[in-house]
């Protein structure tokens, strides 16, 4: 399985450019879904992710009936995830209002949004379909030099603020206490699992993005102690999702999206499995129980 | 403002919803001093310290955390929360949760050589030395506590809040903690909560009954008004000594000098409820 791509991986471009895709997700997906993991928020890279399709609709009305040509759908996407961020953020802060009403108006606004805008857009209905469910074989070399741009300010500012970003995950009363303005931090993260999302969305679509963004790294942190460890497994494993989807689909003609999140999924109940025996042999032992 | 006030409070009163919870507070700890709270469950102990931190706001009353508000000021000061509603999954090591203590230190960046410095510190300090690169998760309850008071020594405080730090221990490793505190209380002013004023009464210099109001008093003059021996346990659980106010915080004569508590040492009413 698979050896068909292989064989056709030097001849089509377009499978460099979904394999080049899949890493670059994937790095993303890894550092970003450690945080998502480690605070529990996978329901918010729901709503994020569905809010995107509101912006993808407006940057695809705006083309097409209007003639801005700049704002293409990642813009629009972008746009969107950074605004969806900020609503959340403002709105959440300090118990303001409850977490999930705002998260499901999020989610829902950014759905209709889309298919309002895609209404009132000629000829793009069938479109819809790739943004729900992705199409990794579409990407372009412009997509992939945004998604590398996108790929550095998320390793960096995950570096740069990794500290607070843990404590923040921890016990956000703790960093409050600490002096530290725990609403701009929440932010700044939200606004990195904005882009973690845009980014996935080029390989798997928004409806799917959930699995890809928590299952590597919930994968991830059944084996590792820390965090940094969560994200490195993170990584490797959306990877071989990833790349391992992409692979599998091709030759059979499966839709890639869904290969992918079947493999992801998969893997984890397997890794799971796995992690439980691994723990139950130690107990046997006597051991702590913690593997590593 | 002398600036060796650690913390003031005045006339602050503090309730949820409809329960008024601390009524006509005024305290001043000053800084050097060791001071224990007591009193009954619900009596707003925890509530107290909240308040000094800024967690909570007063209804009424003014309170300042080294001459500032308390928000302005509270990195100043070390937290030891009894107990932390954290993910008990969380990947982190114990050097990861005690170096959280310093979080706030540099902007931007990983923490520095200082920082592990101080954290091994803080660890060797607890009696954690060794356990660094340990699982968080993995730690009983009582390691798990004596790693928040190694963030809390980490950040270097000026003051520490303590909320029940002997609750999780044995008693062995309770004496040592508040060895430790002793230790510590030669540069660092410290208050913390306890159920069991007999164990920290040879430490502390004072003692702050909590019930709805709070007093305070030298640990000496306590002893003096004969609530030493037997009648420690009244004290702690039953009936901290002191008077009980009608008069709401909201009545337009509150706060004025006819409204303060008059200290009830040696009264043995309980504090009744609102």
């Amino acid at each position: 399985m698979g050896g068909l791509f292989f064989q056709h991986l030097a001849e089509f471009s377009y499978l460099r450019l979904a394999l080049a895709a899949s890493v670059l997700a994937s790095i993303a997906c890894g550092v970003t879904g450690g945080y998502v993991v480690a605070r529990r928020r996978s329901y918010l890279v729901g709503a994020m992710s569905h809010a995107l399709l509101g912006g993808v609709g407006l940057a695809r009305y705006l083309q097409v009936v209007h003639g801005v040509a700049w704002f293409t759908p990642m813009v629009g996407a972008l746009l969107a995830a950074v605004l969806a961020a900020t609503v959340i953020s403002v709105m959440t802060v300090g118990g303001r209002m409850r977490e999930d009403t705002i998260l499901s108006a999020v989610w829902t606004l950014g759905v209709a949004a889309g298919v309002s805008f895609i209404a009132a857009t000629p000829g793009y209905a069938e479109d819809l379909n790739s943004y729900l469910f992705g199409n990794i074989l579409l990407v372009s070399v412009s997509d992939l030099w945004m998604m590398a741009v996108l790929d550095v300010v998320i390793l960096l500012t995950a570096w740069l603020l990794h500290a607070r970003f843990v404590a923040l995950c921890f016990h956000e009363e703790g960093l409050l206490l600490r002096g530290v303005g725990v609403a701009w931090v929440s932010w700044v993260l939200h606004v990195l699992i904005g882009m973690t999302v845009v980014l996935l969305t080029q390989v798997v679509g928004v409806v799917l993005v959930l699995a890809l963004l928590v299952l590597p790294s919930a994968a991830g942190a059944l084996f590792a102690r820390r965090l940094p460890g969560v994200m490195l497994a993170g990584v490797g494993m959306s990877m071989l999702f990833c790349v391992g989807g992409l692979v599998v689909s091709y030759g059979p003609g499966w839709p890639v999206g869904a290969t992918i999140v079947e493999l992801a999924v998969g893997g984890y109940v397997l890794l799971y499995v796995a992690h439980g025996a691994f723990v139950r042999r130690r107990r046997g032992k006597g051991a702590s129980g913690y593997p590593l | 403002m002398s600036s060796s006030r650690v913390i003031e409070i005045e006339d602050v009163c503090f309730g949820y919803e409809y329960q008024e919870v601390l009524h006509n507070i005024s305290l001043t700890l000053e800084e050097g001093q060791f001071a224990v709270m007591v009193g009954p469950n619900g009596g707003g102990k925890t509530t107290l310290l909240r308040l000094m931190l800024g967690l909570l706001t007063p209804r009424y009353g003014r309170i300042r955390l080294f001459g500032q508000a308390p928000e302005m000021a509270r990195h100043l000061a070390g937290y030891v929360p009894q107990s932390l509603h954290y993910d008990a999954q969380f990947p982190a090591s114990v050097e990861d949760v005690v170096l959280m203590g310093r979080v706030e230190r540099h902007w931007l960046g990983p923490y520095r050589r200082a920082d592990r410095t101080a954290a091994a510190s803080a660890m060797e300090q607890v009696g954690l030395g060794g356990y660094g690169r340990r699982p968080f998760r993995a730690l009983s309850g009582g390691e798990r506590q004596r790693v928040l008071m190694a963030r809390a020594l980490a950040s270097e405080p000026r003051l520490l809040l303590l909320d029940e730090p002997g609750a999780n221990l044995d008693p062995g490793s309770g004496r040592q903690v508040y060895e430790l505190l002793r230790e510590l209380n030669r540069r660092v002013t410290i208050l913390l909560v306890s159920h069991n004023l007999k164990v920290v009464a040879s430490y502390v210099s004072h003692v702050i009954c909590v019930n709805r109001t709070a007093d305070m008093h030298r640990i000496d003059d306590v002893g003096r008004t004969g609530l030493a021996g037997g009648e420690w346990v009244q004290l702690n659980h039953v009936s901290c000594p002191v008077a009980v106010h009608d008069e709401d915080c909201s009545s337009p004569h509150h706060g004025a000098a006819g409204s303060q508590p008059a200290c009830g040492c040696g009264h043995s009413q309980p504090a009744g409820r609102a």
